[in-house]
This record gives C-alpha cells, sequence and structure tokens, in this order.
C-alpha cells in the first residue's frame, strides 16, 4: 500500500477509535526536530467537506489551535485504488515560528467517513497521507451502493436519502419539482435490492430520446401522471447503473436534468491488484 | 422568533424540541415519512373527528392546523416528511393569533449540514482562497 514503510513508527489508539502514528525518532525525510505524526480516523459522521474537517481538526488539535494557516492551496479529488472518491488538501501551517506541512484527507463513505491527516516538517508528509487514503480499502469497497460525482443544479437544495439525494427546486415548495439522483448501484441482484427502494422504472407508453452529449449512453423516458411530467434516466456501464428521476409541473426542469445526467461519472474500475473483497449480493441471486 | 426544520430534520429534532416561547411553549410532536393517508395521520396524533384547517406557509409548505383545548398543533408537509409540532400555553390568555402566525411562518432551513453530493467533498467555501 504505502510506499513509506510505518511498520516501525509507533502508534497509539484512542478511545474515539483513532490511532496517531508518530515517526521514529531516527527517519530520513521525517525525523529533523519534530517527529512526524499520521493521524487516521475511521468511521467519523457525518461526511463532511474537506474544509469541515480541517476547521474541526484545528480547533481540537492542541497544536494546531496555536497555529496560522495558508489555506491558499486548493482542495484535489481523490479516488482510491478501490475506486472509492475522497478529497485531499495540502496546508501550509505556522506553529509559533516553526513552518510546517499539514496534509488531509477523508474517503466517504456511506453515511460516514474515514479521515486521515499528517503533520511534519518535510513536504513528503503529504505523498504519505495521500498513499494512505488511496489504499484505504473497506470490506466493500469493490462493489459499495455509492454516490458518485456529477454536477449538482444549480441554486437546488439537496437533502440526502437513503441511498439517494433528492434536490427541490429553488424555489420550493411553490415549485414542486424534484430531481432525485440515485446512487450507483453495481449490476445484477443489488439492482433489485436499489429498486424496492427507489422504484423508477418508466412508464410503457413513455417517450424516450437519446441524451446526447452523455458519457456514457442513456436515453430520457418521459411519461405525464395527473398532469406532471415524469421523466427517468439510467446510465450504465457493465458494473455499475445509476437512476435518476425528475419529477415537475411542466417541461422546463428537463433541461435541468439532461445537463446534470450529463455530468455523472460512474465509479472507476478498482487496481488490477485490488482483491474483490465479499461478494456483498450475491445472497440475493441465490 | 421563526420555527425553522432542520434538514435532515430526523435527526435533529431535538434542536427545536421543546422551545420556550412567551405564554407558551413549542414541542415537536413527531416527525415521520409523510403518510399517505393524511387524515388517519392527524387522528392517530390528535384523536378522531377534531376539525382542522388546511393553509399554506408563508413560503407554500402545506400545513394543517388543529385546536385542541389551550394547544395549537401543526401537521406540516415537508418533501418527504411529515412533522407535528404543538404550542400549548403556559399561563393566561392564549394568543392563539400569534401560535398562528408562528406556525405558518415557519420554513425548511436550507443552511447546507452535510454532504449530500460527492462534487461538495472538493468545493471550497466562499472566501477561500
Amino acid at each position: 500500500m504505502s510506499e513509506v514503510d510505518l511498520t516501525r513508527w509507533s502508534r497509539v489508539r484512542h478511545a474515539d477509535g483513532s490511532v496517531v502514528l508518530t515517526a521514529p525518532a531516527i527517519h530520513p525525510a521525517f525525523a529533523a526536530n519534530r517527529r512526524a505524526t499520521l493521524r487516521i480516523r475511521p468511521d467519523v459522521r457525518p461526511i463532511a467537506t474537506v474544509e469541515a474537517v480541517c476547521d474541526g481538526l484545528h480547533a481540537s488539535t492542541a497544536e494546531l489551535r496555536r497555529s496560522r494557516i495558508d489555506r491558499s492551496e486548493p482542495t484535489e479529488r481523490l479516488v482510491t485504488r478501490a475506486g472509492e472518491y475522497g478529497a485531499f488538501r495540502h496546508l501550509q501551517v505556522t506553529v509559533g515560528e516553526e513552518p510546517l506541512n499539514w496534509a488531509v484527507g477523508l474517503i466517504a463513505g456511506d453515511d460516514g467517513m474515514t479521515v486521515v491527516d499528517g503533520l511534519a516538517r518535510s513536504p513528503n508528509i503529504a505523498a504519505l497521507v495521500r498513499d494512505v487514503l488511496e489504499g484505504w480499502l473497506w470490506a466493500g469497497a469493490f462493489d459499495r451502493i455509492r454516490m458518485v460525482p456529477y454536477r449538482p443544479p444549480a441554486g437546488w437544495f439537496g437533502v440526502r436519502r437513503s441511498m439517494a439525494t433528492c434536490w427541490l427546486a429553488s424555489d420550493a415548495p411553490r415549485d414542486q419539482a424534484a430531481i432525485v439522483v440515485c446512487d450507483a448501484v453495481p449490476r445484477g441482484p443489488a439492482e433489485r435490492l436499489h429498486a424496492l427502494l427507489w422504484p423508477l422504472e418508466p412508464a410503457e407508453h413513455a417517450t424516450r430520446v437519446a441524451i446526447d452529449g452523455a458519457a456514457l449512453p442513456g436515453d430520457i423516458a418521459t411519461w405525464i401522471v395527473d398532469g406532471r411530467i415524469w421523466a427517468v434516466v439510467q446510465l450504465a456501464d457493465a458494473r455499475w447503473s445509476v437512476r435518476t428521476a425528475l419529477q415537475a409541473g411542466d417541461d422546463q426542469h428537463l433541461i435541468v436534468l439532461r445537463a446534470l445526467v450529463r455530468s455523472i461519472e460512474l465509479p472507476p474500475a478498482p487496481a488490477s491488484d485490488v482483491p474483490p473483497g465479499l461478494d456483498l449480493y450475491g445472497w440475493m441471486a441465490m | 422568533m421563526r420555527l425553522m426544520f432542520p434538514e435532515p430534520i430526523g435527526d435533529r429534532a431535538h434542536e427545536i424540541d421543546a422551545v420556550e416561547l412567551p405564554g407558551m411553549v413549542l414541542r415537536v410532536v413527531a416527525v415521520e415519512p409523510l403518510p399517505e393517508d393524511r387524515e388517519a395521520w392527524r387522528t392517530r396524533i390528535v384523536g378522531p373527528g377534531m376539525a382542522h384547517e388546511i393553509v399554506h406557509t408563508r413560503t407554500g409548505w402545506p400545513l394543517a392546523i388543529v385546536h385542541r383545548d389551550r394547544t395549537l398543533l401543526g401537521f406540516y408537509e415537508l418533501f418527504d416528511r411529515g412533522v407535528v409540532v404543538s404550542l400549548t400555553a403556559t399561563d393566561g390568555e392564549f394568543d392563539l393569533s400569534g401560535a398562528r402566525q408562528l406556525l405558518q411562518a415557519a420554513d425548511l432551513d436550507r443552511t447546507p449540514r452535510e454532504v449530500v453530493a460527492l462534487s461538495q467533498l472538493w468545493q471550497h467555501r466562499p472566501g477561500d482562497a
């Protein structure tokens, strides 16, 4: 996993489930006058932005509380070798007069996240934190139902529900339009499980039109129920399927749905050396 | 005071639970998936045969108001959630008009409190460099 050998780092487990590793006193990259530290916090809830995570760690860590932080470095998108999504940021902090490198990252799970941060004089700490994050592996990482990246509709308000995010129109509730973006579901039995929660099957008489400009082939099925427009889009590759739906009083929001669908990315394939892990949904096929 | 429902309200109802107001106390009675049968919902909460009035909040959320003794109950339909709050007089004359205004001024708090889309993970907050 890691290009940096952590086996000789000392480790302390804390009551909140986190583990703090400290570099050996003699270490080619991390010794200097300060021993580098690496914190791993599994199962932090709820999922938060790197900005919010930084704020929380800054407030709760005595050494960082005394520091000045340069936030000019941007947050980077991160994908683990198993195909999970996260984010990463490399910050410059000054504790007293001592300039330090603080690298902070997270991997998003179902409704929690793993947070890893490292503090050191050496900028190499950033590569180490990134390495730990990219190698992070949950038992279900291979085929876990998960959120996928897309551009949310501007001005709409998102609410997270089980295995989906619902977007309410900017003028809700006067405008009762809503868009549902389901999580990516591995092809096969899990699709039936997910459809129990989100039965978004197009009506038989639905009109189907191809989505132009989408990264993946798919069409938009539209039909009318009680004067309201329904539209469903399914994008899929060999491993994953994502369904998206709109319900609205008129067709003006179809353009919003199309733009959103065009921006959807399906989860990347895991690296070839990542073990498939558990077959989470195989029991459903029995 | 303006009653603002946090989202997700199911986990955060305690934030607006039992708020002391001049002459009345506000309580969150129920937070649940929006029932399909609204009448059965009201009956389950306040008992059968109670008169109700269907109105909307100022921002447009459907709201049923039930007046029972020294309590005014509001049944809100917030997207896919049904939320019931009560305003009960604590002393003196019940300010019915004030209670109604408070119920109708309620809204969904759209302050983002959690990540609901992955792209938010790598977004900067306004003001960040």
